[in-house]
């Protein structure tokens, strides 16, 4: 994971948390959602399904209570203004794909795994690679913490970006904090 | 925090091979909100605010009862102390965590100053992390002892992998 820059003053984070904060419409994620929405949408992607299916697997192998797993997701656009995410994109000189802000609740674990993207083949068909980024767009918490297979972020400075070693590395992340914790998530491509 | 280096002196995949089936000696958290105990409050405040539910959860596995007393020894030896008051191995089991906390005391009210070790007894694995005070703890290789600033640090457990977390515990 390479560090790239902080945003400063140009996103005003605290702003965006508040509007996540107050929305009614974020994108509740649990297992379930996640798997209806995954065989809906994979009619015709059996390979899609499956990794699915895999990542979850692992999950209930390894013995989650996976009804405690939950998380919300934001948009630019509809939760959020979309001038967050062109600023965002012109500083680290991608173009966006998947954008979203995360929320997770004190007391959750999001389990070791990949974001599985239904969009994957048609996207590096189109633009040959894609970047991964991740902004820690909330103040320092202790004891929240976002993981990687041998790194982790946590009591960042808020704006803190970081480009992902590959778009499909495996993370997870815990809240041991006491109030929900945000992070800003960049799937795109570079000119 | 202060890292003291990798104790290798002890074995610990067999006592945590050992751990892996037994019956831990109890389940915390062990204390509740209104219990009388100095500064539980600090914690259970913040537990109370953050709405923990069934997450909030470690198995505890004491020294003496779960594992035998001359781990504990082997280990005073290694970090150089004549003596100790409580010594135990937690177990953090996939999707659970320890949520920001000291450790409050039973006998809070009599306790004085000690010195607190850690050792990281199992193998690094994605997932398994230790945050204490304003240190986080993630992939640290196998024996990894760190004596705290201070018995009451703050600190919490988590694991978001896919299998047990232990930590080995002296004070």
């Amino acid at each position: 994971m390479k560090f790239i820059a902080n945003t400063d003053n140009l996103i005003n984070w605290n702003n965006v948390i508040e509007l996540c904060q107050s929305s009614t419409t974020g994108d509740k994620n649990t297992v379930s959602s996640v798997v209806d929405r995954s065989e809906a949408e994979a009619v015709g992607n059996r390979g899609l399904l499956d990794s699915y299916r895999k990542v979850i697997g692992t999950w209930q192998q390894a013995g989650y209570d996976l009804n405690q797993i939950e998380w919300y997701d934001y948009y630019p656009g509809e939760h959020f203004d979309i001038s967050v995410q062109d600023t965002f994109a012109k500083l680290i000189g991608a173009e966006p794909l998947r954008v979203f802000v995360s929320e997770v609740y004190p007391g959750v674990t999001i389990p070791y795994h990949w974001d599985v993207e239904d969009k994957e083949e048609e996207w590096l068909a189109e633009y040959g690679m894609l970047y991964r980024y991740v902004c820690c767009m909330d103040v320092p918490k202790p004891a929240s913490v976002l993981m990687f297979d041998t790194e982790a972020l946590t009591l960042n400075t808020q704006g803190d970006i970081y480009e992902w070693n590959h778009y499909k590395d495996f993370h997870s992340a815990v809240n041991g904090s006491d109030s929900p914790q945000y992070y800003f998530h960049f799937l795109g491509y570079k000119k | 925090m202060k890292y003291l280096g990798i104790c290798d002196i002890i074995d610990w995949d067999s006592v945590i091979k050992s751990l892996e089936h037994q019956t831990p000696t109890y389940i915390g958290p062990s204390h509740k909100l209104g219990d009388p105990i100095p500064g539980l409050s600090e914690v259970t405040d913040i537990w109370q605010r953050a709405k923990f539910g069934a997450n909030a959860e470690w198995d505890m596995f004491i020294s003496g009862d779960a594992f035998d007393i001359s781990i504990a020894e082997q280990f005073m030896d290694y970090v150089g102390i004549d003596n100790y008051n409580t010594c135990w191995i937690s177990r953090i089991r996939p999707g659970k965590m320890a949520p920001w906390h000291w450790d409050v005391n039973d006998n809070e009210a009599e306790l004085g100053e000690f010195r607190r070790f850690h050792c990281h007894i199992g193998k690094p694995v994605h997932g398994h992390v230790l945050v204490v005070d304003d240190k986080c703890l993630y992939n640290q290789p196998q024996g990894s002892t760190y004596e705290w600033n201070s018995r009451k640090s703050w600190h919490a457990g988590m694991n978001a992998g896919l299998t047990p977390k232990y930590l080995f515990n002296i004070w």
